[in-house]
């Protein structure tokens, strides 16, 4: 039979090359995951040396086309390019589609229309294959693998994203398109959301204020979940995740269905229980975890109209490590001259205090109409209110009474425009609402860490992007406005009720260049800025089981000024440049990413000498502003070394300074580098995927860390910055992580720090009392199911 | 269903309903919580010493505001007799409320949780020893006798531990070394004691 056919499709194409040569070659790019045009793609001929591009609806158009066979070479900026054969008998019509890319994505599953954010920035996100791995681990454990991004931690429980060397209030967690309101000041509070309701995990690594709003000094971490169904099916999955660690489980399961009059609906939820950790050498007594996350969302969605109802309860139980808890500085020197943690007790699942229960509740409300010519308009509104209780080891009845008990409401409404491309220019309007009340509730009988306060803020923004066949400039500008009113008791109990105003403006520009096929280059440049947070300001006290004093801004400019009301509370602001080349050759693909930020009054704090009490001596710690540099490189590297082999090499280098007090800063992470080995076969031996990667991955000595002083007894504090312990020797862990797919189940199996290796990371505060997680075994379930229901 | 929610969206009316949503839900204006007193506060410490004749030593600790203020604390010293036994009790007060709360009887409550640690610098020549038990036959330290040497000067320092581990090495004669727990009392600066004969 293919003996016949193939003389005679070669016949048939000489016979019409012969014939004619005006054939049309017509049709549309289209993005592969929500068919969104691609505006100006192009679209090129090998064979002839020519090609076309697409206009503002997608649609392209090749026409004087002689029959034969050719190679269709169809790139878009952003885009994986993709090569295609075509044969040519006729007019044909065809409509191809592209995949956005990031060398980090190998297979994300995208559905429907993610947030638009500006591309010259550098970001990644997190695979399908590294959102299946991070089951049951928390939001910032599972972006440490992405390069430039690391963790701020206390214990193995709490853990905080860190881009670029900044974090909590410097990082903005956009949950659901949800600006994510809670209590990041503290270091010990980790992002208050449960990872598994979302399918997506984007890490924008510049100051992308324009689009988001204040705080985005470092980045923006954008958590999101596919998009509501609109057709007829059905489809759920269950993931159950077992580690051997801490002996913890982690049960979560996801139905969605939709009806082809646009209506769709998604039930969610996630539990999760783990005991005491296990460093390499003993038991890290007190350090379990308990979660319970839901999540519902009801929505009605057709081309040009959509509104949807999501909410979402987030709630957990965490245990502090016992050793950690110290009631005063000879107690913490004690602690951290012991090699050994003073508390090693035996395995439980028991949360004894000190411990953390927090809870967070989103209801988020959005619309979207198409508005004719003018665009698409939408408008959201989300509700929060997070509630924290942390219970310390107090006396008596107190045992059970929490000392700091918070509740933080939230409302924030958006209204943006997303304005129908004219041209070469397709643009972005939006403003935004802010209102939040923080509320200390009674009955802790302990004082208040931080006071009470009301802010309200209002912002405006527009970015407009110019997109040509090898380039693409965009920019964009912000007006932010703010009010905070902290409701501050002065020491005769009178309240203090002096609002303070702050206002900024925030811009970005940026682009892309097609360097050839091969290269592609962005750059960008922003700034960002940050109402210093009320902690920063207000704190003055006793940071119970921390063992220290804190005093916020305010005390010193108060000090400095007349009367408080004259105290001069400054703005935190960053300029950040990134630029990112990307090779793209073969077998070999590579990212380099270099950034410069400059913050101006960034607020950090400083030791102040030492206090005494009946409870003994506490170091003082003062909220200080300095200016500050951070700078450094991301680099990634991926060579597919055969078929099923490859290389993939992640790097990190990062530089920190205080420009005006010359020195080190703190807490700034160290360069680091993961190296891994990946086998992966597809469809053999009945399985869709097999795969598996040994990683290497190695953190340095932090060498720009401040001095080590801890010997009060004999010698006053220095003035320069100065840590309780230096920084922690540098390590390498080995890591092992493999998976298979067969039809509608997914089973991974991994180890991490396979050789049960001691170690100790300057970036986990608990480094000053006991060593990192030893070896951890995990095992991995998914079974996924969809029903498409045929009428 | 399809035309209610065709009737919504096309007029645009739910922009209005989202709007009027975010209204009702914001802003009661309830009044702050005044700032608590700290319940676990502690003011003071006296550490009185009888002798079987003659009249008591007070050494006494005050710091006003607590553990959490800024406030330096006040120390008062003292003069012991030489060779001369003494029945020492310890007095824990929060002076902060009127009337000043007793916290001692709460740590005898919890005396399981609760150790008193005695600091004597070595030139001072004074020994103690534990006379309290709690419900484990442990030392508290809130009853104690202590007993002058030959004439001499010096300081104490009496430090209390929440939750120490009290049958670790040395706990319960009074070495503090291995007791590990989290220090709620810690009398820095020290008291001054002479002994004098």
């Amino acid at each position: 039979m293919a003996l016949v056919l193939v003389p005679a499709i070669l016949a048939l194409s000489f016979s019409a090359q012969a014939q004619d040569c005006n054939y049309t070659l017509s049709g549309y790019i289209l993005d592969e995951h929500d068919q969104t045009p691609l505006e100006y793609a192009s679209i090129f001929i090998r064979e002839l040396g020519t090609g076309a591009n697409a206009d503002q609806n997608g649609f392209y158009a090749i026409d004087r086309l002689c029959a034969g066979v050719y190679t269709l070479l169809i790139r878009h900026i952003g885009c994986e390019p993709r090569e295609e054969q075509i044969n040519i008998e006729g007019d044909l019509k065809k409509t191809f589609v592209l995949e956005h890319h990031t060398l980090e994505l190998h297979e994300v599953v995208v559905a429907g229309k993610s947030e638009r954010r500006e591309l010259s920035l550098a970001s990644s996100q997190l695979g399908e294959d590294d959102v299946f791995t991070s089951q049951g681990k928390s939001l910032a454990e599972s972006l440490k693998s992405l390069s430039g991004v690391n963790s701020l931690q206390s214990g193995p429980t709490i853990s905080k994203p860190v881009i670029h060397g900044l974090h909590s209030n410097r990082i903005l967690v956009v949950n659901n398109g949800i600006r994510q309101e809670g209590q990041q000041w503290g270091r010990e509070h980790a992002p208050e959301l449960d990872p598994s309701a979302a399918t997506q995990f984007t890490v924008v690594k510049g100051a992308a204020s324009v689009r988001y709003g204040a705080d985005a000094m470092g980045g923006v971490i954008l958590v999101e979940p596919s998009a509501l169904p609109s057709r007829q099916h059905l489809d759920g999955r269950v993931n159950l995740a077992g580690q051997s660690n801490n002996r913890q489980g982690t049960v979560s399961t996801m139905l969605q269905g939709g009806f082809d009059n646009g209506i769709g609906w998604r039930l969610q939820g996630s539990v999760k229980r783990g005991g005491d950790a296990q460093s390499a050498e003993y038991r890290l007594s007190n350090t379990g975890v308990g979660e319970t996350n839901f999540s519902g969302a009801l929505g009605y969605n057709k081309e040009d109209q959509g509104i949807e109802i999501h909410y979402s309860r987030f709630e957990s139980d965490i245990a502090i490590l016992r050793s950690a808890h110290v009631g005063n500085l000879s107690d913490l020197i004690n602690a951290i001259k012991s090699d050994v943690p003073l508390y090693v007790e035996d395995f439980t699942y028991k949360i004894d205090n000190p411990r953390q229960e927090v809870s967070h509740d989103l209801v988020k409300l959005k619309g979207r109409l198409q508005m004719g010519q003018l665009g698409e308009v939408s408008l959201q509104y989300g509700f929060q209110l997070n509630g924290r209780r942390e219970y310390d080891r107090r006396r008596g009845s107190n045992f059970n009474v929490p000392s700091i008990s918070l509740d933080i409401f939230t409302h924030t409404i958006d209204m943006v425009l997303d304005q129908n491309p004219t041209g070469n220019l397709m643009g972005q309007f939006g403003i935004s609402g802010i209102f939040q009340r923080n509320q200390n509730n009674a009955g802790t009988n302990a004082s208040f860490l931080i006071p009470d306060y009301k802010t309200w803020g209002i912002g405006g923004f527009v970015t407009e992007k110019f997109v040509r066949e090898n380039w693409e400039l965009e920019g964009g500008i912000r007006y932010d406005f703010r009010i905070l009113n902290p409701l501050v008791f002065n020491a005769s109990n009178e309240l203090l009720t002096t609002k303070y105003h702050f206002n900024n403006i925030t811009a970005s520009f940026g682009g892309i260049v097609d360097l050839g096929e091969l290269f592609e280059l962005k750059a960008n440049i922003s700034s960002a800025w940050r109402p210093p947070h009320i902690s920063e300001l207000f704190s003055n006290g006793l940071h119970h089981g921390a063992a220290s004093i804190e005093r916020g801004i305010f005390y010193q400019e108060a000090q400095l000024a007349e009367n408080f009301e004259d105290a001069e509370l400054p703005s935190e602001q960053a300029v950040k440049e990134v630029a990112t080349l990307e090779y793209k050759g073969g077998k070999l693909r590579a990212e380099a990413s270099v950034h410069h930020n400059i913050i101006r009054n960034y607020m950090y704090l400083r030791p102040n000498g030492v206090e005494l009490s009946i409870r003994g001596e506490f170091p003082v710690f003062q909220y200080t502003r300095t200016n500050a540099r951070f700078m450094g490189m991301d680099g990634i590297v991926n060579y597919q070394i055969t078929d099923h082999w490859s290389y993939t090499g992640k790097y990190s280098l990062l530089y920190a300074k205080d420009l005006s007090a010359n020195d080190v800063l703190i807490n700034v992470p160290s360069n680091s580098f993961r190296n891994e080995v990946g086998y992966e076969v597809l469809n053999k031996l009945g399985m869709d995927k097999l795969y598996f990667t040994l990683e290497a991955q190695t953190v340095l000595h932090q060498g720009r860390a401040p001095q080590e002083f801890n010997d009060f007894q004999n010698a006053d504090p220095p003035a320069t910055i100065y840590d309780f312990k230096e920084a922690p020797k540098g390590y390498t862990l080995l890591n092992f992580r493999s998976g298979v797919e067969i039809d509608n189940f997914r089973i991974g199996f991994s180890v991490e720090n396979l050789f049960n290796i001691s170690y100790r990371d300057y970036m986990n505060r608990f480094r000053y009392f006991a060593d990192d997680l030893g070896s951890n075994f995990s095992i991995r379930l998914q079974y996924t199911f969809k029903q498409e229901i045929k009428k | 269903m399809k035309n209610i929610l065709k009737s919504l969206t096309v007029s645009g009316h739910y922009f209005t309903v989202l709007f009027a949503l975010a209204l009702l839900v914001s802003c009661g204006d309830d009044d702050p919580v005044a700032p608590t007193n700290e319940e676990e506060l502690i003011t003071t410490l006296n550490m009185v010493f009888t002798p079987t004749q003659g009249s008591a030593v007070v050494l006494k600790y005050y710091d006003e505001d607590g553990g959490d203020g800024p406030l330096s604390p006040v120390v008062t010293g003292g003069t012991l007799s030489s060779n001369t036994a003494y029945t020492v009790s310890l007095e824990i007060l929060n002076e902060s409320e009127s009337p000043s709360e007793d916290v001692t009887l709460e740590i005898e409550e919890e005396g399981n949780d609760h150790q008193f640690f005695f600091e004597i610098s070595e030139a001072l020549n004074l020994t103690f020893e534990y006379k309290d038990k709690d419900a484990n036959n442990q030392p508290i330290g809130i009853e104690t006798e202590f007993n002058t040497g030959e004439a001499s000067t010096g300081t104490i320092k009496v430090i209390l531990r929440h939750e120490p581990n009290k049958s670790a090495t040395g706990v319960s004669s009074g070495d503090i070394t291995n007791a590990g727990g989290e220090t709620d009392i810690e009398t820095v600066p020290v008291f001054e004691v002479n002994i004098e004969d």
